[in-house]
């Protein structure tokens, strides 16, 4: 009897022992996993720092009153940046991956564009080196979008601006800063017709367009659309806030830019200018 | 004492219950390790002064930034920050002054500057004199 009770005592503290031992293990096996997540989290915010960074662009997000911002701080057009994308993807699958001990692979730098979810509307390059800029809806016509505010500032001497407006329910902001001025016009104009503002520069061949409304993009008609270009030796910043109905989903900006990595976690996803 | 409450089964309720206690205490307080705490701290440190331009500053040769990063530190936390170019080039080193340590931790970001790429190496640990 006494054999079977001490057996039953030995057993016991024996499991008792193992059940704090696993509770222990699993206490610091999470900590490795959350490490080990804050690894691969610190590359994906690395990659999208250096992003902003080569491509001189940065967005934001704000809600009011029914409506929902998304504003993209830009500057444009950027000389060589075609390149520099192309030697920052080799730099990252190359140098960086192998000092971080990882596999990272880029892809998606063949579409320099971004998607404003859940709308669904893009903002596109017609490549890195930022000859213009355009906003408009892939599938369709940019309906969703209530206003445009395009903040302009370059530094060069405005000479005129050439302006052609049709009335119509979408409304359009500039505020435009020149070196010697600042021209400033609201106005509501057709969405499915074209109006422009042509700002002609002194001291070099340059010029500024801006096109709302009906805009031809790869091929496409787009209504409700925004197309900006430059030419000549100039570069300035951009700024451009689209203001949109308001959704219950979150809202987000993503590039095309898609990124593969594998450590001891595998994760692969969009790098993502605001979430 | 008689029928189910004997002083055995007494004895056995308490390191029962100190048994769960204990269990519940280990699995719901995740123990952070020295280095894993200093992994934490340097990652933050160096993600800090990316995103601050400090390591940009670091690669053109103007220490401001980083010794800004040092003041943000208590005194007795130490780092050795060191960019390299793409050839493996050491191009800029910045040392508090601490004994060598015995445990530190490492993580990495990259730097861009003038369309050039760098790897910026942060080694930190905990001054134990």
């Amino acid at each position: 009897m006494n054999n079977k009770g001490f057996l039953f005592t030995i057993l016991t503290i024996l499991i008792a022992i193992s059940i704090i031992a696993l509770a222990s293990f699993f206490a610091t096996e999470r900590v490795k996993r959350d490490l080990s997540a804050e690894k691969v989290n610190n590359v994906f915010d690395d990659v999208e720092t250096d992003i902003e960074d080569i491509l001189k662009i940065s967005a934001s997000i704000e809600r009011s009153s029914g409506y929902i911002t998304v504003s993209f701080r830009d500057h444009f057009p950027l000389d060589n940046g075609a390149n520099t994308m192309s030697e920052y993807k080799s730099f990252i699958e190359g140098y960086y991956a192998q000092e971080i001990g990882s596999n990272i692979s880029i892809s998606g730098l063949s579409n320099s564009t971004f998607t404003i979810k859940p709308y669904d509307l893009t903002y596109e390059y017609p490549s890195y080196n930022k000859e213009g800029i355009w906003v408009y809806n892939k599938s369709g016509d940019a309906d969703a979008i209530k206003k445009y505010l395009v903040e302009i500032d370059f530094d060069k001497n405005l000479a005129n601006v050439v302006n052609q407006s049709i009335p119509g329910d979408l409304e359009v902001v500039i505020d435009a800063k020149f070196a010697n001025t600042e021209y400033i016009n609201s106005i509501s104009i057709a969405r499915n017709d074209t109006s422009f503002w042509s700002f002609n520069l002194m001291g070099c061949d340059c010029n500024l367009s801006l096109y709302f409304g009906s805009n031809m993009i790869g091929g496409e008609i787009r209504n409700s659309s925004m197309v900006a270009n430059v030419t000549g030796d100039m570069e300035g910043d951009l700024t451009t806030s689209i203001v949109l109905g308001e959704v219950n989903e979150s809202v987000g900006v993503t590039s095309s830019i898609y990124v593969w990595f594998k450590n001891k976690l595998t994760r692969e996803d969009y790098i993502w200018l605001v979430k | 004492m008689t029928g189910l409450f004997t002083i055995d089964s007494l004895w056995a309720l308490i390191v029962a219950l100190g048994m769960i206690t204990v269990s519940l205490y280990l699995v719901s307080t995740p123990k952070i390790s020295y280095e894993e705490h200093l992994y934490q701290v340097s990652l933050d440190l160096l993600t800090v002064a990316e995103k601050q331009g400090y390591l940009k500053k670091a690669v053109g040769g103007d220490p401001i930034g980083v010794e800004k990063m040092q003041s943000s530190l208590p005194d007795d936390m130490c780092f050795d920050l060191d960019i390299f170019d793409q050839n493996n080039d050491l191009i800029f080193h910045h040392s508090t002054e601490c004994e060598e340590p015995i445990r530190s931790s490492l993580v990495r970001r990259s730097v861009i500057s003038n369309s050039k790429f760098y790897i910026a190496r942060l080694r930190m640990w905990y001054n134990e004199q």
